[in-house]
């Protein structure tokens, strides 16, 4: 054999580079991400464009409502004489920009989370010599790119609408970029900083942490809302409720805050005042860039340590042999079907319940409906007013509606993709393939509607509405919610991406912004049909029956609305059943 | 510049145990791989075979003791330690839109290869596993034959001091398992140190230099072909060697 220093290259290739130096592996992660970028797009060429086009049409729909709003909302305080560089609106920015930060912490983290610890890639990339703080970058990057889109659509009518109707010179147009992507450094740094904790410090208690964060997170908003509404139970709603209440909110304009910075940087440029303008951007720019730091920091001493413990301890070890009583219920309660679409059921509903991230966000917002739906008669003085009543009811139900369609949208549309490569497991099982997407259309309809059904009774009968009126949200809720689920089943097996593993990538992708944007009109416009002509034709005063031809209107509507409901159901479950069908594995 | 001699050893693995909870999957385990030598690692499923393997590519960490590449500490020296190691995973990962080229470019800038030589490296690694016809196809489109002969492309683009190798026969077509049979044998004699781990133990009785057998955690047996067959008192097969040995240790662990 010939001896070692004869046949390495080590001298040659230079690696080659002295004990201690590090290659450039930070521009070759960039370098590489820019290339897979432009083979995408290189793709596109000769091909349908219709995936990126329908994306914009979605995003400029969702970016054109908001602006609407936003845009009424302004000219509305304006008309009322609030000047609109006031304390008002100063606080409703702050608020603004204090949620969506919060938000922002929360939703960058878990992306980051799930790209540091749990992905294929990462793993590849940790057996290269690259530092731990180049993977975490590479990886914060993109997590910031999917958390904050939605900042970005969200945010950026209601700032252009402000400028518009506080006529801003242009100034205030050329800051709002700069003042929002140095704005999302910060959340974001901050969710990494506390998933690199969490993940470091608490791999076997990450429940527990999570868990104490939920309870937290219902105390204060039980604790706001308490003091919200026994401050309208005991004035009523006047002007001295609104200070009353707007000082409630006094802590977002603590001067500490990234978001009273932003809030304040971006009136001062739409008044014109650029050194105020400056001083706020540059605070936010510097201490978003120091958060970053310091977050890589952390991960070049505690990433890879953090990654060993959540292998080490991370996963649940826990064993039964006996069946979970939930599990026995579920199949129970579902009796009714076939043994193989009911088997096919409990395994969803397994791994539904086995990954607590999934359910606690939906056990959370339910649970503030129901809280609200019972407290909001009681908090005000006196009787309730029929007009009164009757809004409210109709706002309940679209509330309800509308989480039972975030859910869907989260959690089931991603479903069929989430079977991945091992889709041909269940495309092999002795049965059509279509019961496959009405086992999952039957796991989504049985497992939020009795709770929709139930939330829309409670509300009707917090509110003392009549019995008629308790049909009729009933029958829209059912239709609202077979239309919803069919078409998240339906779209996810139209448009699966089976690469994926991340239910929540899958979720903001394009196949679930369309989806969501699909059933957001779809609600709409059931809501409109089978309850809002029902609703507009006991506007009066008090309740009464509506004229003949308000009956035939409401007849129609639902008539209308349960057709459409009917089909927006069946057709893409039939779309998704073909493109299943034609599927090879 | 590190200069290293044919004396060092390639993979020191000192007194290394790993606890994930309760269960210990690596229990006191020592084990020394020089360069040159093609190491084959059996064990049953869930022996601890992917645990050990984890913790020399530095993704894991040793509870206790310590492992050394080429004398560098994965735990203190990672970087650079990992400069000197290539993992070809069971389930290799390529970056779907990317092509086998720009891939193999994008390992060699990570590991601070010039450009020229990196294109001298493409040609080499190119001719050596026959890419030339996909190569410049997205990987996405690749087949499992085709995706494993581009791992083991880019493994060995930057010329490794160790290969570590997990499950690299499975799928592959007979003319594929020959030839990486080849390719392992012949790195190993050009004096990269090989740790092998396979259930096929045809293969390893035909390439290894030694063998070892890892059952629940320990390492039970290790030497060559030979040693081990009058370890076991068996003159048969590998599987016969293998069967044997780790049979009689369930049956001495139930005694205890």
């Amino acid at each position: 054999m010939k001896s070692f220093n004869e046949h390495s290259n080590l001298n040659e290739l230079s690696k080659f580079q002295e004990p201690g130096a590090y290659p450039a592996s930070g521009f070759a992660l960039f370098k590489m991400r820019m290339r897979t970028f432009a083979n995408l797009f290189a793709a596109l060429k000769g091909v349908l464009l219709i995936r990126p086009l329908v994306l914009l049409l979605c995003s400029f729909i969702i970016w054109g409502l908001v602006f609407g709003t936003s845009l009424a909302g302004f000219n509305f305080l304006k008309a009322q004489k609030l000047p609109l560089g006031g304390g008002v609106i100063g606080l409703l920015f702050d608020l603004l920009f204090l949620s969506l930060g919060s938000l922002l912490v929360l939703s960058s983290g878990m992306i980051l989370y799930g790209g540091l610890f749990s992905s294929p890639e990462t793993n590849f990339l940790l057996t290269k010599p690259i530092k731990a703080d180049r993977i975490f970058a590479y990886r914060f990057v993109e997590a910031i790119g999917f958390s904050s889109w939605a900042f970005v659509i969200l945010g950026s009518p209601i700032l252009i609408a402000f400028g518009v109707v506080a006529d801003s010179p242009i100034l205030f147009y050329i800051y709002l970029p700069f003042f929002f992507f140095g704005y999302v450094l910060i959340p974001g740094s901050i969710g990494a900083v506390l998933c690199l904790l969490i993940a470091g410090l608490l791999p076997k208690g990450k429940k527990l942490f999570f868990s104490i964060m939920v309870v937290a997170f219902v105390f204060l908003v039980l604790s706001g809302m308490g003091r919200f509404f026994s401050s309208v139970k005991k004035d009523g709603i006047d002007r001295e409720f609104v200070d009353a209440t707007l000082r409630q909110f006094e802590f977002s304009r603590w001067s500490g805050l990234p978001s009273y910075w932003i809030s304040r940087g971006l009136r001062a440029a739409g008044r014109g005042d650029v050194s105020s303008a400056n001083f706020n951007l540059l605070l936010i720019w510097s201490n978003g860039m120091m958060l970053y730091l310091g977050g890589a920091l952390l991960s070049k001493v505690l990433y890879r340590k953090a990654f060993d413990r959540m292998i080490a301890f991370g996963s649940g070890s826990k064993k039964s042999s006996k069946p979970f009583f939930l599990d026995r219920l579920f199949e129970r309660a579902l009796g009714f079907l076939g043994s193989a679409r009911r088997a096919l059921i409990l395994k969803d509903f397994r791994a539904f319940r086995r990954e607590p991230r999934q359910w606690v966000q939906v056990l959370v917002f339910g649970f503030l409906l129901f809280l609200y739906f019972g407290s909001v008669r009681r908090s005000f003085r006196g009787e309730v007013t029929w007009p009164y009543q009757n809004g409210v009811s109709m706002l309940n139900l679209f509330a309800v509606s509308l989480l039972q369609c975030t859910y869907i949208g989260r959690f089931v549309f991603p479903m069929i993709s989430l079977e991945g490569k091992n889709f041909w497991i269940l495309g092999l099982v002795p049965m059509p393939r279509e019961s496959i997407l009405w086992a999952k259309f039957h796991f989504a309809f049985w497992s939020t509607t009795p709770i929709a059904i139930l939330l829309v009774i409670f509300s009707d009968f917090m509110l003392k509405m009549p019995f008629d009126y308790h049909l009729v949200h009933i029958w829209t809720t059912l239709v609202a919610s077979i239309a919803i689920c069919a078409l998240g089943v339906g779209l996810g097996a139209c448009l699966p991406n089976f690469k994926e593993t991340d239910p929540s990538k899958i979720a903001a992708g394009f196949g679930g912004t369309l989806n969501l944007v699909i059933s957001l009109f779809l609600l709409i416009l059931l809501m409109g049909l089978i309850s809002g002509i029902w609703h507009m034709n006991h506007t009066g005063e008090t309740y009464s029956n509506p004229s003949f031809t308000g009956i035939l209107f409401i007849i129609a509507g639902i008539a209308s609305g349960s057709v459409i409901g009917l089909m927006a159901a069946l057709i893409p479950m039939a779309m998704g059943s073909q493109n299943l069908r034609s599927k090879e594995f | 510049m590190t200069i290293f001699s044919n004396a060092e050893p390639a993979i020191e693995i000192l007194d290394v145990s790993k606890q994930y909870g309760d269960k210990l999957a690596v229990d006191h385990m020592n084990l020394i791989i020089k360069r040159g030598e093609l190491f084959a690692f059996l064990g049953p499923n869930g022996a601890g075979k992917t645990t050990t393997i984890k913790m020399l590519c530095g993704l894991l960490f040793p509870s206790s003791g310590s492992i050394k590449i080429c004398g560098y500490d994965l735990k203190t020296q990672g970087d650079q330690a990992r400069r000197l190691i290539s993992y070809v995973p069971d389930l290799p990962f390529l970056y779907e839109k990317l092509t086998g080229r720009e891939f193999l470019e994008f390992i060699g800038d990570v590991y601070g290869m010039q450009r020229g030589l990196i294109a001298q490296k493409i040609v080499e690694v190119n001719k050596l596993f026959g890419l030339e016809e996909f190569i410049d196809d997205l990987t996405e489109r690749y087949s499992h034959g085709m995706r494993q002969r581009m791992v083991f492309a880019s493994a060995l683009l930057h010329e490794p001091e160790v290969l570590v190798v997990d499950e690299p026969t499975v799928g592959l077509d007979p003319k594929s398992v020959r030839k990486l049979k080849d390719v392992l044998r012949n790195q190993a004699d050009q004096g990269k140190a090989i740790f092998l781990s396979s259930h096929s133990l045809d293969i390893v009785e035909e390439v290894a230099d030694r063998i070892g057998i890892i059952f629940q955690g320990k390492l039970v047996a290790c030497g060559s072909l030979e040693s081990l067959r009058e370890q076991s008192e068996t003159g048969g097969s590998l599987e016969e060697v293998f069967l044997k040995m780790t049979h009689e240790k369930l049956e001495q662990d139930e005694k205890l």
